[in-house]
């Protein structure tokens, strides 16, 4: 039997259109008109002809990406710390703020809290300063303090590969940590005492309590903030690949992303055409990889996928 | 006959200038007054990463001083040093107004390859200072692969293009050294000189840094109007362009360096620092006695200031005249320049008029600045009310930094007569890269990864420049340095 269709009254969401619109024009004027700048990465751009009417090189302007094989270890630290950074970001914010849940001295909440955001409100500068100071071979305190008195020697952070797969991790951890606790505590606190009393009711005990209430209330958000970080795996932390270890070339191997190189190989020059390209090619595989995990997700649990 | 055809283009080009610019002035025999309308003319003016507050007063003086004079109402618009070719390209692509761009840091290719600047040949006639610079035999025009002219070149006194060691005088005296300020020396005598300045002062150190990579310094380079990266000329007989990073200068640089490193001559993190950080003769001055800088009255004098010790500068590699290499600064008409006639009179005024070229330098006299002598040939600047530009016009108008001395003019005299007397093969001819521009842009990336560990010393050289080198030579220098060597030799062959 064919379900009667409902007629809809539109005069009803008038302002919620009107609500809208600010909204809708932001996003139409600062994501979307000037998406027709993609156009650049495949022209040879001239200033006197101007953007639609330069001609086209194809993918000329890509090439310089995907020069001898430069490509391969930088996808691969872009690729791989991404992926370290959200599994532990799945993990690490969670447990934190569980354990955070479970403070119940109102004032000790707040304050360690405070304490865990605070180095997501630094910028990586300032970050990158303070590791300076704790790894300088002339003077950071781990080699002047630690090192140096209790061996006689000292270690060139900034010079050696092997520490900075840890350093970078740490970092990354130690400041967006606090970010990301926020927004999983806040679904926490959202989950009615009810659900608490009734398992208590039954026996559980606290581990139960997380177990069976607090992960599937938090699954919706650690669903939404991996797919949201699934479309940057071929963006990275300007400020933590190229600051925190000072552009050393040395460490090259293990810490430029796409992001560094583009810089590093841009920064003497002025040419948008291959800044663009560079972008559009982190956008279109971004774009991808976006689609694909939300189509994987929606067949393996459709209620969890985003669109 | 080519001779013949460049005097009656000069000859033209003279008189059209003489009698476009008599027309513009007074008819009624009023002198320099100028009668027509009065243009304004957007002037960029480079810092060095920090805005300077006193660009409107600074323009205003300058207009007071231009008055009727050239028909030119002056403002400016500062621009970071380091930023200024990705900025212009921002400025140009989004139709902003600017008449004068100086450029620094980036071959006028970067610019004439998207067309952002207008080919000055026919204005030149509004600029008959700049015009008899160039017949004087001043290298000042920047031309480019079409044979059109898109900029002007900054006029450097020959001495700032100097370089050298810095050394105490009393650490050369107590090591019982004899050398002269502005000695030109051999790697081998810095080598033993900071032998000998460790032993007496076993903290001693060389001030390198991996911001500023200083092999430059001993290597008597010509980059052929480009980067390094493209090829060098080595000295002023050789006609081959050579892989600067293999020559055997470059590799004796980096060997001494790697020993210095391991004698704890070099700072531990050298690599990754700057002077600021890393120590400097002016931050550090008990320690860092010794140190890589380019050569002038100004940088003497802050040395000298901060050790309260007499500074010397040897000199470890002489120096050519060679063409526009892209550290220079040169400036440029963007396509966007609503005035062109009125900015090239105004950048003719910066090449002919020392008043409005040390005003654009160096701002209002008094407030930013005093001349130290009744000659104007020295001045200081105002420790609190600094103003600091770096870019065009003829800075060999302006006041020398510091204190005026005599012996500083015969040292200025004598070093631009040796530039002049020694141009390099390649003096007049500029390489256009715009065929290589995905190689170079790679090239650069691979000497971001490696230059300011070699430089330094903190990287092991068996190991890391056999890898360095591969890896220029996998991301293309041959051809780079092919296609420079095919374009110099088609040069070379016409002139």
């Amino acid at each position: 039997m064919k379900a009667r269709k409902k007629k809809v009254n539109f005069k009803r969401f008038i302002p919620a259109y009107i609500m809208l619109l600010p909204g809708l024009a932001y996003f139409v004027i600062n994501n979307y008109i000037p998406m027709y700048g993609i156009t650049i990465a495949f022209r040879k751009l001239d200033f006197k002809k101007g953007i639609l009417r330069s001609p086209f090189c194809g993918f000329d302007n890509f090439k310089f990406l995907f020069a001898s094989g430069n490509m391969g270890p930088i996808i691969r630290n872009t690729v791989l710390y991404n992926l370290v950074f959200l599994a532990l970001g799945a993990i690490v914010p969670v447990a934190f703020a569980i354990l955070f849940n479970e403070i119940r001295a109102k004032r000790v909440k707040k304050l360690y809290q405070t304490v865990v955001l605070l180095p997501y409100l630094m910028s990586m500068v300032i970050v990158s300063s303070l590791v300076y100071n704790f790894l300088s071979a002339d003077m950071g305190f781990i080699n002047k303090s630690i090192l140096e008195p209790l061996t006689g020697q000292t270690v060139s952070f900034y010079q050696e590969k092997k520490f900075w797969p840890f350093i970078l991790t740490f970092v990354h951890e130690w400041k967006g940590l606090g970010f990301s606790m926020v927004l999983y505590l806040s679904t926490l606190l959202s989950i009615s005492d009810d659900f608490y009393e009734a398992a208590k009711i039954d026996g559980a005990t606290r581990l139960q309590q997380i177990r069976y209430i607090m992960l599937p209330f938090l699954r919706p958000t650690i669903i939404m903030m991996l797919i949201l970080g699934i479309s940057k795996i071929f963006n990275s932390d300007f400020g933590l690949f190229y600051q925190v270890p000072k552009n050393s070339g040395v460490l090259y191997p293990v810490t430029q992303t796409i992001d560094v190189y583009v810089y590093n190989a841009l920064m003497n020059q002025n040419n948008i055409m291959m800044s663009s390209a560079a972008s559009v090619a982190q956008a279109a595989i971004g774009f991808t990889l976006v689609i694909v995990s939300n189509l994987i997700i929606k067949k393996i649990s459709p209620d969890d996928s985003i669109f | 006959m080519k001779k013949m055809t460049a005097l009656f283009t000069t000859a033209a080009m003279s008189l059209t200038a003489l009698f476009g610019c008599a027309n513009a002035f007074a008819e009624e025999g009023a002198g320099d007054v100028w009668t027509g309308e009065i243009e304004p003319v957007v002037v960029t003016l480079l810092n060095a990463g920090t805005d300077n507050p006193y660009l409107d007063q600074v323009a205003e003086k300058l207009n007071e001083y231009l008055g009727d004079k050239i028909g030119v109402e002056v403002s400016f618009r500062q621009v970071s040093i380091f930023n200024a070719a990705s900025q212009y390209t921002m400025w140009i692509g989004g139709g902003e107004t600017v008449d004068l761009l100086t450029i620094a840091y980036a071959p006028v290719s970067a610019f004439t390859g998207m067309n952002m600047l207008e080919p000055l040949d026919d204005l030149l006639q509004y600029a008959p200072h700049i015009q008899e610079l160039a017949e004087e035999g001043y290298a000042i025009y920047c031309p480019s692969a079409d044979g059109h002219i898109y900029g002007i070149r900054t006029l450097n006194p020959p001495v700032s293009n100097g370089d050298g060691m810095y050394f105490w005088k009393e650490d050369l005296e107590e090591a019982g050294l004899e050398y002269e300020d502005n000695q030109l020396v051999t790697l081998e005598d810095i080598e033993l000189i900071v032998s000998k300045v460790k032993e007496l002062h076993p903290d001693a150190y060389v001030g390198v840094y991996g911001s500023a990579p200083r092999s430059g310094f001993t290597i008597e380079a010509d980059p052929l109007g480009a980067n390094i990266t493209s090829g060098v000329i080595l000295g002023t007989e050789s006609t081959e362009v050579v892989n600067y990073f293999e020559t055997e200068e470059y590799q004796d640089y980096i060997k001494l360096l790697r020993k210095w490193y391991e004698e704890g001559l070099v700072k531990k993190d050298a690599a990754t620092t700057d002077a600021l950080e890393g120590g400097s003769m002016t931050n550090d001055p008990e320690n860092c006695r010794m140190m890589w800088n380019e050569y002038n009255t100004g940088i003497i004098a802050s040395y000298e200031e901060a050790t309260g010790k007499e500074v010397v500068a040897l000199r470890t590699a002489k120096r050519n005249q060679n063409a526009l290499t892209d550290t220079d600064c040169y400036t440029g008409i963007p396509v966007t320049c609503e005035h062109p006639e009125a900015a090239m009179r105004f950048l003719d005024m910066m090449y002919s008029d020392m008043f409005v070229e040390n005003t654009c330098y160096f701002g209002i006299e008094g407030v930013n600045f005093d001349y130290t002598d009744e000659t104007k040939t020295a001045y200081v600047a105002n420790p609190d009310n600094g103003f600091w530009a770096l870019g065009s016009g003829n800075r060999m108008l302006e006041p020398m930094q510091g204190v005026y001395k005599e012996d500083t003019v015969q040292k200025y005299d004598q070093f631009a007569e040796e530039i002049n007397s020694s141009p390099t093969k390649g003096y007049g001819f500029l390489y256009d890269p715009a065929n290589m521009t995905n190689q170079i842009t790679a090239i650069d990336a691979v000497l971001q990864e490696y230059r300011a560990a070699l430089e330094t010393g903190s990287a092991d050289i068996d190991t890391v420049y056999p890898e360095f080198i591969k890896k220029l030579k996998a991301n293309g220098i041959d051809d780079v340095i092919a296609d420079k060597q095919a374009q110099f030799d088609a040069w070379l062959a016409e002139n």
